[in-house]
């Protein structure tokens, strides 16, 4: 019982004493005061479980300490003891009616004092256990509520995801239909061109200084060139939101990611051969992994062209270097993805995966190949990351599931 | 003999360019924005080659396809679309169309080909019958 605090208030200097006494004897820790004024001043400093109060004292007295303390907040769970010589039943009712607890007359049998020391210290454990629980469940439901929030949130998220995706898909299908007239229109107006230049020609060969003729002999093919260019990656565009919408259902094996690579390697064969010599340190017997092929196929190639477009950017043609590593830990498979072209900003790093930014040329990348890439992984199970080596270079790491 | 087309587009700026394109290429080109117009069409008069949408209202390719299937089994059929599904062309397959070819159609050729190697099944089957009419006119 030694770690309950008791106040004791008695003006009376024997009293004090001997009240003192027993309750250290009975293992209290035991603070007296000799007035109300100052008991009170001591019980709001807080920690006391119990306080034994003498009813007529200096200053406060019993009952109006009784009063303070239950209209005081934070003392609650304190447990009063109201100590004095009046033993007619009104006082008992006014004692109890004020807020204390229990009731002991003078002068006391210390036995009987003992006991109802027991009953208070009993009712101030249960108080302080569910003081305790109330806690408890006052952090959980703070945790559940959070829980909840973050959940919600990530709902949201969701949601906008997928609604992008419908939108964005529904975009693609939109943009694709006036691509296709365009595109018919300037296929067929080139054939009509070739009628044209014909009788223009002939016109020419009567009239050879006819500037605004031979300009637009001259100038004509290219305006279609450049109609057929911007048809061409407009479509581009179109195919890469589609596969940013992700239509269509992933297909899923268990397959060799180094077959995968070197599938991808040999799909961009032509766009590598004079850019970047390649090292190949696949290790091999890898466990498989799960997943779509042909999406992961996409992935690489992806990272490829960008390699190589990195370091045509920086060193011109044949200098470039693309590393493809493959390791595995048992759990995971890690392809690794390096170039030593220029690497990418640090301030870009995290601008990369967004759909639309592109730090190629305009016409040279549609800013998709990334985000749909990401996208990818993530649907694989896996994670990729992106660092800039410290010479010189962009290094891609890719890690996926391995299958069991 | 001309040989006829009809090209199913609810897209107009697509049914025209295609018409136009073809026209100048001397095909006979008729046009309808929807299956149901297309069966109008090819109720008034013959098609050897349609080409054909397959996301449009009030009848789709799908169903234009079907009908052929079932009412004009010699009229040849090229799908032509901007939804590109394996369903669809799986249906495609199934419902007898020739080929499908996936808008935006970067370059006409692959359609001008499919239109050609229609027009030459037909040229030999064409044959094939002069030879049988021959035949019998010889009895």
């Amino acid at each position: 019982m030694n770690d309950i605090k008791v106040l004791v208030a008695e003006d009376d200097g024997v009293s004090r004493k001997v009240l003192e006494r027993y309750l250290t004897k009975w293992d209290f820790d035991v603070t007296c005061t000799a007035d109300g004024d100052a008991a009170w001043t001591e019980l709001s400093k807080g920690g006391y479980h119990i306080a034994v109060l003498d009813w007529n004292m200096p200053g406060l007295s019993g009952i109006q300490l009784c009063e303070k303390i239950r209209e005081a907040e934070g003392l609650s769970l304190l447990y009063i003891i109201l100590l004095t010589g009046r033993t007619e039943k009104k006082d008992m009712v006014m004692g109890l009616e004020a807020g204390a607890d229990d009731y002991v007359v003078k002068p006391f049998d210390p036995l009987e004092l003992s006991s109802r020391l027991k009953v208070g210290c009993r009712l101030v454990e249960s108080g302080l256990l569910l003081k305790k629980k109330n806690m408890e469940l006052n952090t959980y439901a703070k945790e559940m509520e959070s829980l909840a929030e973050e959940r919600s949130k990530m709902l949201i998220h969701a949601d906008r995801l997928a609604s992008l995706g419908t939108l964005t898909a529904g975009v693609a299908h939109e943009i694709n239909n006036p691509n296709t007239f365009i595109s018919g229109n300037a296929q067929t107006l080139q054939r009509c061109w070739n009628v044209i230049e014909k009788v223009l020609q002939e016109e020419i060969t009567r009239d050879p200084n006819n500037r605004k003729l031979n300009m637009v002999v001259d100038e004509v093919p290219k305006m279609l060139d450049g109609i057929r260019n911007g048809v061409g990656r407009i479509t581009a565009i179109v195919k890469g939101l589609k596969s940013f919408a992700r239509v269509g259902k992933n297909s899923t094996e268990s397959f060799q990611i180094n077959k995968c690579l070197e599938d991808a390697l040999l799909l961009c064969a032509t766009r590598l051969k004079y850019q970047v010599e390649i090292q190949r340190l696949m290790v091999d017997n890898l466990p498989n992994v799960q997943g779509d092929p042909q999406k992961l196929e996409q992935v690489f190639v992806n990272l490829f062209t960008n390699a190589a477009d990195a370091v045509e950017e920086k060193l011109g043609k044949g200098k470039g270097i693309l590393k493809v590593m493959t390791q595995t830990n048992g759990d995971e498979v890690t392809v690794t993805i390096e170039d030593n072209g220029p690497g990418i900003p640090e301030s870009k790093l995290v601008d990369i995966w967004k759909p639309f930014f592109t730090t190629k040329k305009a016409g040279k990348g549609t800013g998709l190949g990334l985000a749909i890439s990401q996208g990818i992984i993530h649907d694989h199970g896996g994670s990729i990351v992106v660092i800039n080596l410290a010479g010189a270079g962009a290094q891609f790491k890719i890690s996926l599931p391995a299958v069991s | 003999m001309s040989i006829n087309l009809l090209i199913v587009d609810d897209e107009e700026e697509i049914r025209e360019m295609l018409a136009r394109h073809f026209t100048l290429m001397d095909y006979s080109v008729e046009k309808a924005a929807n299956g149901r117009e297309a069966i109008a069409v090819l109720e008034r008069r013959r098609v050897d080659i349609v080409i054909t949408d397959l996301l449009m209202p009030e009848m789709s390719g799908i169903e234009l396809l079907e009908y052929l299937k079932e009412e004009a089994p010699m009229v040849n059929a090229i799908a032509i679309t901007g939804y590109v599904t394996l369903e669809n062309a799986l249906s495609c397959m199934r419902l007898g169309a020739d080929t499908i070819v996936f808008k935006p159609l970067e370059d006409l050729s692959e359609l001008e080909e499919a239109v050609h190697s229609a027009e030459n099944k037909m040229k030999v089957w064409q044959g094939k019958l002069r030879e049988l009419r021959g035949m019998r006119n010889a009895e």
